[in-house]
Parts: C-alpha cells; structure tokens; sequence
C-alpha cells in the first residue's frame, strides 16, 4: 500500500513536470539543429538566438519552476483542503514526510540529469564537448599522482554523499516552514516568515561554527611544504564536517516538520 | 417519495399503522411477499433499524409472518385482516366519536348524521 | 466492545475560544445518529478530531477503542464540510486513488451510484458544478465498507431531490454494523432516518437520546425539541 503513495506522488509531480523536461530537451535540440548549419541567413539567425535564450530560460525554469513545484505539492496535498483526504488516508504523518520527501529529492535529480542531457544534446558532436572530455580524462589520468586511490575513493563519496543531502536539506527546511506556518492564521504568511526566520538562525550558527574551522585551515596552510598533504587532509575532514552538519540540519529539520504534523496538526 | 410522518408520536408505531393500512386496503395483497427491510426503509426514507422494529411489531400482531431464509410475507388468513380492518374501524370511529362528543353532540345526533352521509 | 465512538472529556481550545469543552459521549455500533446543532457549536470540530485532523487541547477520542490513528483511519470513511476532492483528477482517477488506499472500497457500488445519477467518470473534478462534486464526493465516501462513517453536513446546500437522493443512498448502503454520524443543523430533513440524536451547543453535549425516546417521551418530534432547546 506504502508502494501506492510513491505512486500516486510521482504521478502528481510528473504531470506537471514533464512539460518542461520535454521543453528544456527541446530547445536544446532545436538550438543544435540551428548551429549545423553556417548560413549567413538573417531568419536563421533569429529562429537561433530565440530558440537559445528560450534553451537559457527552459534551464532556469526547470530549477526554480522544480523547485516551486515540489514544494507547493507538500503546502497543497498537505496544509489545504486536499489534505483532508490526505491525513484520512491510512498513513502516519511521518509515512506522508518521507514519501514526499523522497519523491521532491528524486525530483530535484532528475532536474539536474535532465539539465546536463539537454547539454550533451546541445554539444554533440562539437568541439566545445571533445575538450570538455579530454579536461575530465586528462582529470582522472592526473589525479592518482597527488592522491592515493583511498583519498580520491573517500572525497568522491563524500562529494556524492553532500551532493544528495543538499536537495533533502533544503527541501526539509521549505517543510519545517511550512509545518510550523501552519500553526499562524495567515498559513502562507506564517511560511514565509517561519522560513527567514529558520535561514537566518541557521546562517548565524553556521558563521558561528565555521569562522574557527577557517582559522584551523588557516593555520595549516601556513606549512608550506606539506601543503598538499594537509590540505588534502583538511578538505577530507572538512567534507566529513560537512556531511555530519547538513545530516543534523536535516534531522532537525525532519523532527519539526513531523512534531507540528503529528502532535499539532490543525486543519481548520 | 418517502412516506409522511406526523411529529407526535414515534416513527416505528407510525410505520406500524401506515404498513398495516396497507395490508388492509389490499395495497399488499394477501399471501404477498414483502420486500426485504432495506428496500422498504429506502422507499419510507426511514432507518432501517426502525423498520426492523416496525416489522416485527407487525409480525407480532401476526398480520405478516417470517419464512425461514425467504423473507417475510402478508398473512394468507383473510380473516386476521378482516380482524384488523374491524379494530383499525373501531378505533377511528371511536376517535371520530370522541371529538363529536366534546363538540357537545349526543348518541343519537352523531348517528343521525353518520346515517345521513351514508344514505346519501 | 460496543461503542464505535468514544469521547472522555474531549477538549478543544483554539487562540481564542473553546470549541469543545470537556466532552463526554459514547457511540454504538449498528446506529445512525445526528449530530445537532447550529453553526459554530462544535460539530464539525468533534468528527475533526475523530479524524485526526486536529489534536485535541486535552481529554481522549477513541475509535473502536484505539486511540486516532493509522488504523482508525482503515475504518472511517469521512465527508468533510466542504470539497476535498482532487481538482486536476478525473472521476475516475479519483475512484482508483480510493480503492488503492481502503482495502474496504467496494468499486461496484460506486460504479452503480455514477451510472444512475448519470456522472461522466471521464471529466475533471475541477470541471464539475459544485452539487456533482458533492454528489461525487458522497459516492466515493458511501462505497466504502467503513465501520464508521462521519459525514459532516451532507445535505447543507443541496435542492430537495439531491437531498432526498443523499438520504436514500446513505440508507441503502449502509450495514447493520456500521455506525454513520451525520451533522447537521436541517434537522427536519434527517429526523425520520436517525436513531439517536446528539444535540451540541457552544461545545457541550446538551442531549443524547434515541428518536423514538424524545418522541414518546416528548410528545414533539426532534426538530420542536431543537428548537425549543436552542431557541435565541
């Protein structure tokens, strides 16, 4: 039954999401076709530079308009009166939080696959793709020189590990604001103001917590001839911290959104 | 259409009455079979427990039986409903009696009036 | 266990009024009971809470003597005051959101229901008048085997057919086991198809008695006694 939630989530955000994938790859196969050729054409020029700038702004909508989506899907199936149905179904809130959670981060991943897909489409076959390709061979050809294949293993899951907490992360913070903007009259007012005031906490104890962390990378920088070692170092630890940070905003994040849907939950 | 009610007394005695007039007047004729609980409540526009109750006042009076597994029927003894027919009779012409009464008329004027209308 | 409702001094405080104040009522199973009295009195508050909607201030609601939760939910089928229903779905979409998530969804029924009140199943909700939405929402409530259902002012709003056929399918539906609450304030329209009666004011229970008792015992149908007990 659980398997039906996911399903019923994607289904809802594809719908609305699949347009402007197809628009994106589009443009980006429209605005490829009109480099093949080099035509000095006053119409082609034209039919090139629109369907470019509507590639560029396809990009952008895919991000903000994704986003904007994801979030609006949990407010609306949640927080309105679509949630009547939705906290009547046989699901704890905490069931809801997750499946939502999941759906929005696949989401946010799909849009960044998509985003590079549209570029590959938009560079086959060019030369601007070949060099892009020879910098990444030349990358992983270079790198076992300065790092042991242990290092590269464990600041490359690091980097895909931070790289899949940041959609949850964000998206966890949107939801607190919202379950906590729910306990306000004005619903979305409450949101909006629960958001600032979340961003701003946690930007202070963020600054609070990484201004020493810089002094310690400062420190160790100044030993010149173990640079490269001790930088190495740093930025493994510095990740690690990184990873630990984001996973607590998170849980954080989660704990608040599931106690206001839990304990204080008021659809009125 | 739901049947009508009257706000003064319990619906169940009301159904009772209005079930019973029927089976009287032959609309459910004798040896019938009736329909099942629901369907009857659904026509009354009644809770189907209050049918129930009806019903089963009614069986007591043995105007309708129950056949086992087969639903419940209108007796085929014509002179039970003939029975009830003379105690529903008595009883609106005693009501009728009644409220002549308390208009001041005396035995003999109500059934000079009685006869008047029937002779006519 | 023969109560399918519970209330144990059931309270619920907004900001800045009482909605329901320390609450106590037993429901039993197999009844149709009304729940009755005028706007803003805590109806709606109370079959909130049974639904998990809003968390009570103090004081405990059960279902089948479980406290709100996943598995009251299995067995409530709920029709909220106002359209809850998708806007983008299909008829037909929404009837598949239904019986993938109550196992007591009976398909059949809702098919039937559709068909003799002649509702394209293909067309969006968003696109249907506001009473076919209702009537789309009673359906899909009223197909489900539910023990409990709640259905929070069903017949407000609708012409005297519509009326007539909501009370109908409610009747016809529902099992002997199965409890229905129906608020409402248009008492005279529910009277003949209730069991019991439950009249709330300012978030009390003032009275709860079976119809046929206040009948007999009162010599006045329920909605004389409404109004008499909440005359202004």
């Amino acid at each position: 039954m659980l398997k039906k939630l996911y399903k019923h989530e994607f289904h809802s955000l594809f719908r609305s999401l699949l347009p402007i994938w197809a628009a994106l790859i589009g443009f980006a196969a429209l605005s490829r076709l009109t480099f093949l050729t080099d035509l000095e054409n006053d119409v082609l020029d034209m039919v090139r530079g629109l369907s470019v700038t509507a590639y560029i702004f396809a990009i952008i909508a895919v991000f903000i308009v994704g986003l904007v989506i994801v979030v609006m899907r949990f407010y609306k199936n949640l927080l309105t009166h679509e949630g009547y149905l939705t906290f009547t179904l046989p699901f704890t809130p905490t069931q809801h939080i997750v499946c939502k959670l999941v759906c929005g981060a696949v989401v946010i991943i799909i849009d960044f696959i998509i985003v590079i897909g549209s570029l590959l489409i938009l560079g086959a076959g060019t030369e601007v793709l070949g060099e892009i390709l020879d910098a990444v061979k030349l990358t992983i050809t270079v790198l076992p020189e300065y790092l042991s294949v242990g290092q590269i293993a464990l600041i490359s899951s690091e980097i895909v590990l931070l790289l899949l907490l940041a959609p949850l992360q964000s998206l966890l913070m949107f939801y607190a604001a919202m379950a906590l903007g729910q306990q306000f009259k004005n619903k979305v007012g409450g949101a909006a103001i629960s958001y600032i005031c979340l961003y701003a906490a946690v930007q202070i104890i963020t600054s609070l917590i990484m201004i020493p962390i810089a002094f310690v990378g400062a420190g160790g920088m100044e030993e010149f001839n173990n640079l490269i070692n001790n930088s190495v170092m740093y930025l493994e630890v510095f990740l690690a911290f990184m990873i630990v940070y984001s996973a607590l905003l998170s849980a954080i994040y989660f704990i608040i959104t599931r106690h206001f849907l839990t304990k204080k939950l008021n659809l009125e | 259409m739901s049947w009508s009610f009257s706000n003064d007394k319990p619906i169940f005695q009301q159904l009772v009455d209005i079930i019973t007039l029927k089976i009287i007047s032959g609309e459910y004729p004798a040896g019938s079979k009736l329909e099942a609980v629901r369907e009857l409540a659904v026509v009354a526009g009644v809770n189907p427990n209050t049918m129930q109750r009806a019903l089963t006042q009614i069986e007591s009076t043995g105007l309708i039986f129950t056949k086992r597994g087969d639903g419940r029927y209108v007796t085929e003894d014509e002179e039970k409903i003939t029975e009830a027919k003379t105690d529903y009779a008595s009883g609106k012409v005693r009501l009728f009696i009644e409220s002549l009464k308390a208009l001041g008329l005396n035995d003999e004027e109500i059934l000079k009036a009685v006869n008047n209308e029937l002779g006519r | 266990m023969d109560n399918i409702l519970e209330c144990a001094n059931l309270s619920k405080i907004y900001k800045n009024a009482i909605a329901l104040s320390g609450v106590n009522l037993q429901i039993k199973k197999g009844r149709i009971v009304g729940l009755l009295g005028p706007n803003g009195s805590g109806k709606t508050t109370l079959i909130k809470l049974a639904n998990g909607l809003l968390t009570p201030t103090m004081g405990d609601i059960l279902i089948d003597g479980k406290p709100i939760g996943v598995e009251t939910k299995k067995i409530v089928s709920y029709l909220p005051d106002h359209n809850f229903l998708t806007g983008w779905m299909t008829v037909n979409q929404m009837i598949e959101y239904f019986s993938d998530f109550y196992s007591d969804f009976n398909p059949d029924r809702a098919d039937k229901m559709l068909e003799s009140l002649g509702i394209d199943r293909t067309k969006k909700i968003k696109t249907l008048s506001k009473g076919t939405k209702e009537k789309v929402a009673l359906i899909l409530v009223m197909s489900r085997e539910a023990e409990l259902y709640l259905l929070d002012e069903p017949i407000a709003g609708v012409d005297p057919a519509t009326r007539d056929y909501i009370l109908r399918t409610i009747i016809a539906n529902y099992n002997e086991n199965a409890t229905i609450i129906i608020s409402t304030h248009l008492i005279a329209d529910v009277e003949q198809i209730l069991s019991d009666v439950v009249f709330i004011n300012h978030g009390d229970i003032v009275l709860c008695d079976t119809v046929d008792n206040i009948r007999e015992n009162e010599g006045k149908s329920v909605d004389e006694l409404f109004r008499e007990v909440f005359r202004c």
